[in-house]
């Protein structure tokens, strides 16, 4: 054996070394996260007090912008918690990374329009070039994530007015995304530290909110998904972050993408999409349309619900901001025409939905969203409300079996309540039959129940237990 | 920062109905349609549940004729809780009525099916009505 024990001393110094090491950093990282979470909590405290304290003297407008502290600050610690537990989980390796293949171009559309209030709030141009890459292998999920924090935090760091390009383009062996800004850049020593746990990089005179975990979370998806990710920056030149994916198919045929799995499922049904954002029906449009679904588009002007009733949708998508008019209105416009008045009908929206605000919707997509997700939310409308001809009936034979074979139970109940003169559990039986028949589809016997249990003299109820036990026994052929 | 977990569950149907092999159907037409099903033999239990606060649901499923709380009541007492004030709410009969109970105010997303051979139909449309069905 070659292990000396001088070797094994060394093997376990540097053991407890890297233990020591690990557990600074996990001190340090729970330093951070109490700082992170001291913050936030402190304004919901202060302002739930001032609210609780104040709240019946206080004009309603403050007290709106006292609420809105609150919930601003809630939802961020929502986020921060989230990170956070997609960290763990990933250190944990219990992660679930689905990969399949996915456009990157797709998820990026989608995340601009998701940031495009951002960004115009800062005056930005947000550029997207596409280099017309083959799908990757990832899990679009996780993708979207990473996508999302690199551009957000471009948009948080780009001065006002200035550009920031989205490149796709191929990559040895892969896909190569790049978030170009014009911000401040990094230095070299920053770089390295970038992509650990709470370290932001900071710039004087900047006011930036995230807890500085966005950029490890992105290094630890990306990873699990088996990318790469970096950044190339100087100081004053602007930065430009990159990540790294394997293409889905190593050899895709030249000319001939390989189909994805939405496109060999083809579907059949019409989807109205009510949206007055060009872009935003386009996209809807061209998800659906890709899918096998016959697509109207509708801008929402006066007159919507007649219009898209010509076109008879089996479902309709509806914005729920459509200009002046609240998403309300305009359902109740879709439900006054007889071809709309009980197709499903799917509320579109980019804002937080209020309680109460979907009712009658049967559904809600949120925007973005994605390729995936908007179809199998439409699919999944369709099915219920078609219930797919046969469906119930090829769903019920085997139940209506078992349901069968349980009847000689419930002669015998019937017959020892008889027996036992115990009218109560006579009632409570035949009124049970008769339910649980009807909605197996056995009428005539559901019909017998309901006359025994109805019955109003001793004389008639005997007469209609004999017929509901007859009926019974031709059902279970004894 | 980052955007919220798209993999959202699948929304929940609470299910009341003391006759077992009837909420045996109903519970596996709600499942088969994909939804996840959680399943009470009374109304009691359901507003046990409810008031416990440990989950939720996204619609209920009534039977009327309940021992203990019968279906309106348990809607009634349902909707008194904040978090299902508008719970969408469909009631399912073997009797022969028509017409919902005036107590339960209408237009909130309720419904009366018989149990009858149309009831699966019923349901699914109601859902598909009233229930989000994705994300």
């Amino acid at each position: 054996m070659e292990g000396s024990s001088g070797g094994e001393m060394e093997a376990l110094r540097r053991r407890l070394d890297r233990a020591e090491r690990s557990s600074a950093q996990k001190s340090r990282f729970i330093r951070h996260v109490s700082h992170e979470f001291r913050t936030p909590l402190g304004s919901i405290i202060g302002y739930a007090a001032l609210l609780e304290r104040e709240g019946e003297r206080l004009a309603p407008e403050v007290r709106a912008e006292y609420l809105g502290v609150v919930l601003r600050n809630a939802r961020h610690l929502l986020h921060v918690v989230n990170d956070l537990l997609n960290i763990s989980k990933v250190e944990a390796g219990t992660l679930e990374i689905t990969l399949a293949p996915v456009r990157a171009q797709e998820l990026i559309s989608s995340v601009v329009v998701a940031l495009g209030p951002q960004s115009e709030e800062r005056g930005l141009r947000l550029r997207v070039v596409d280099g017309g890459a083959p799908p990757v292998r990832a899990d679009s999920g996780r993708l979207r994530q990473v996508l999302f924090n690199l551009l957000e935090n471009a948009i948080k760091y780009s001065p006002p007015g200035s550009d920031v390009e989205v490149r796709t383009v191929l990559a040895p062996g892969g896909v190569r995304v790049e978030v170009e800004d014009r911000g401040p850049g990094i230095s070299a020593a920053d770089q390295g530290r970038l992509f650990r746990e709470f370290s932001r990089v900071t710039h004087p005179g900047m006011r930036v909110v995230g807890a500085g975990l966005g950029l490890a979370l992105s290094r630890m998806l990306t990873e699990a998904m088996g990318g790469s990710i970096g950044v190339e920056s100087e100081p004053g030149r602007g930065s430009t972050f990159w990540l790294e994916l394997p293409a889905a198919h190593p050899a895709p045929s030249e000319g001939e993408a390989a189909p994805d799995d939405e496109e060999v499922r083809r579907r059949r049904g019409t989807v109205a999409v009510v949206e007055d954002d060009p872009d935003l029906s386009a996209y809807a449009r061209a998800v659906l349309q890709r899918a096998g679904y016959t697509v109207v588009t509708d801008d929402g002007a006066a007159g919507l619900g007649e219009r898209v009733a010509a076109a008879a949708p089996d479902v309709v998508l509806l914005d729920l901001h459509l200009g002046e008019r609240s998403g309300r209105d305009a359902l109740a416009e879709l439900r006054a025409q007889d071809a709309t008045r009980t197709v499903p009908v799917l509320a579109f929206t980019a804002g937080e939905i209020a309680p109460g605000q979907d009712e009658g919707f049967a559904g809600t997509i949120g925007k973005p969203v994605e390729p995936g997700e908007l179809i199998a939310t439409v699919d999944a409308a369709l099915d219920i409300a078609r219930g797919a001809p046969g469906a119930v009936a090829d769903f019920l034979a085997p139940l209506r079996d078992r349901f069968r074979t349980g009847l000689t139970a419930r002669a015998g109940e019937i017959r020892s309540a008889i027996a036992r003169g115990d009218l109560q559990a006579l009632a409570r039986e035949t009124h049970k039959l008769r339910g649980a028949a009807g909605g197996y589809g056995f009428p005539s016997l559901a019909a017998a129940a309901a006359a025994a249990e109805e019955a109003g003299s001793d004389g008639t109820r005997r007469a209609a237990v004999e017929r509901l036990l007859e009926e019974i026994a031709g059902l279970t052929g004894t | 920062v980052t955007p919220p977990d798209s993999g959202a569950p699948a929304p929940t149907l609470a299910v009341a109905d003391d006759d077992e092999i009837h909420a045996e159907l109903v519970c596996s037409w709600l499942e088969h349609l994909g939804f996840r099903v959680l399943r009470f033999s009374s109304g009691d239990d359901l507003l046990d549940w409810a008031a416990s606060g440990e989950g939720r649901f996204d619609a209920v499923v009534l039977d009327i004729d309940m021992p203990g709380r019968d279906g309106y009541q348990s809607c009634r007492e349902l909707r008194s809780l904040p978090r299902y004030a508008r719970v969408p709410a469909v009631f399912v009969t073997g009797a022969g009525r028509d017409d919902l109970s005036a107590e339960i105010p209408a237009g909130q997303a309720v419904e009366l099916i018989r149990k009858d051979d149309e009831m699966l139909d019923r349901l699914s449309r109601w859902v598909g009505r009233n229930v989000r069905t994705a994300a």
